[in-house]
């Protein structure tokens, strides 16, 4: 095992030093332009915006993963909102911050529910109101005047969800706090070249540290264990670029 | 750039104090059925019962008086409130009682073994809060004071709620308690006001009550 480990770390060293002498001597290679250079020469170009921000807003579809027992439907309440700042030249790396709501919900058929001697039937509806919050870094494959940009990201933030048992005229509510961490990968589609204004879609995988036992709460029907949040979703939207 | 961040905010706002709810209608499709019982009691120790067909205590709390108020179909006034819904639900408890092997004893005087007990409690409250479009609080001497008809310095928007439940009780009568009856089952079901067919729904959720009891036969 030790034998396979270094054999790895040798070969990447070795890939590496190649890579570096590559671009160390850029006389050997006139076609490999700089980014910043090709960036320039973009900017010299009349139809050339140059975008450090964005904003967007985004409706969200949902899957939980996880918790079946308390709900187990997909959602397709949810929405996102965020903002992004570049922080280099190169249109590359950008960071900032989304917004997300989800409402998540399911329907238990009538049944009966025991508690000791005592016996409770009715139908009701579970419902998990999932808010969140996170910091976010997304890399960008191609510059940001490509017709289409695909990216990969990552936010780590908080996640609060808000549980919600509705039955005939009575409910309860409880809420539980964790830690929320988001892999994604998407696309930008311009309308345009070089367009302030893009269609964009992702796909995210959510996993977060909010639990909550039902069992404990009195007021709830349900007795089972919300125990970490883990949710797989698809969200769509638009987005504009701004200098 | 102002603007877009004022929008985003009012698109926060708006989009985040949004918590769907199911709709009243899908929520008020069952009755709710409670139960719970003296688990010492053996229901198969007793053989008669009592119950008053077509009359059921009435209560509600916004009536000054303490007293029940009885309601049966024949009745008028204040006790027929329920219309048919006495008749319907002892008619049912009766069916139900009779099915389990329990007899029917039609004078308390007779010595049954245990006595059903059924009861309607309403329960009705009103809130009345301020609205003050023009912001003045209540530590500015406005308020309830100026509310109504002074110009829109306040109006009050006044909610009701409106809720009832069956209660069903089983008394023993063979083994009493300091002198008096025990109770040894007992029977929530709602909620009446909002329930759409009431008249349907109510022996649905009897017949339910008795069915999550398995431990009341003969």
């Amino acid at each position: 095992m030790k034998k396979l480990f270094l054999i790895v770390v040798v070969s990447i060293a070795f890939v590496g030093s190649l890579e570096a002498q590559y671009y160390y001597d850029r006389s050997k290679n006139p076609d490999r332009i700089p980014d910043q250079t090709k960036k320039q020469a973009r900017a010299q170009s009349s139809s050339y915006t140059d975008y450090s921000k964005f904003f967007f807003a985004s409706w969200d579809g949902n899957m939980p993963m996880s918790n079946a027992s308390f709900i187990n439907q997909s959602s397709s309440m949810g929405f996102k909102l965020g903002f992004r700042k570049r922080i280099n030249d190169e249109d590359k790396l950008w960071v900032g911050g989304d917004l997300g709501e989800a409402v998540y919900k399911q329907y238990v058929p009538y049944q009966v529910y025991n508690f000791g001697t005592q016996s409770v039937a009715t139908d009701l509806y579970h419902y998990a109101y999932n808010y969140s919050g996170t910091i976010n870094m997304d890399y960008f494959i191609f510059p940001m005047d490509k017709l289409f940009v695909p990216y990969a990201g990552l936010g780590i933030g908080a996640s609060y969800i808000k549980f919600s048992e509705y039955y005939n005229i009575n409910s309860s509510s409880a809420s539980s706090w964790g830690l929320l961490v988001r892999p994604e990968v998407g696309f930008l589609v311009g309308f345009k070249q070089n367009s302030p204004w893009r269609l964009k879609a992702a796909f995210h995988f959510d996993y977060a540290s909010n639990s909550y036992n039902f069992y404990n709460n009195s007021s709830f029907l349900a007795t089972s264990k919300y125990n970490n949040f883990i949710n797989a979703g698809f969200q769509i939207g638009i987005m504009k670029l701004i200098q | 750039m102002k603007q877009s961040y004022f929008s985003l905010l009012v698109a926060l706002v708006f989009l985040f104090g949004c918590e769907p709810k199911p709709k009243v209608s899908d929520l008020v499709r069952h009755l709710v059925v409670t139960t719970q019982n003296d688990n010492t009691k053996n229901f198969g120790s007793y053989s008669t019962y009592y119950l008053p067909l077509d009359t059921l205590s009435y209560f509600n709390n916004q009536d000054n008086v303490a007293a029940d108020t009885l309601q049966c179909f024949k009745c008028t006034g204040n006790n027929n409130l329920l219309g048919s819904l006495a008749q319907i639900i002892t008619n049912q408890l009766k069916t139900k009682l009779d099915s389990l092997g329990y007899i029917q004893k039609v004078s308390a005087k007779q010595s049954p073994d245990i006595k059903v007990y059924v009861f309607v409690v309403e329960n009705v409250n009103t809130y009345t809060s301020y609205y003050n479009p023009y912001g003045y609080g209540y530590g500015y001497g406005y308020g309830y004071g100026y509310g109504g008809g002074y110009g829109g310095y306040g109006y009050p928007s006044v909610s009701v709620t409106d809720q009832a439940d069956l209660y069903i009780e089983i008394f023993d009568l063979k083994h009493l308690y300091n002198g008096k009856p025990s109770l040894i089952w007992y029977c929530d079901i709602g909620d009446l006001v909002s329930s759409p067919n009431l008249g349907a729904l109510a022996p649905i959720a009897i017949n339910q009550a008795f069915k999550q009891s398995s431990y009341i036969k003969k």
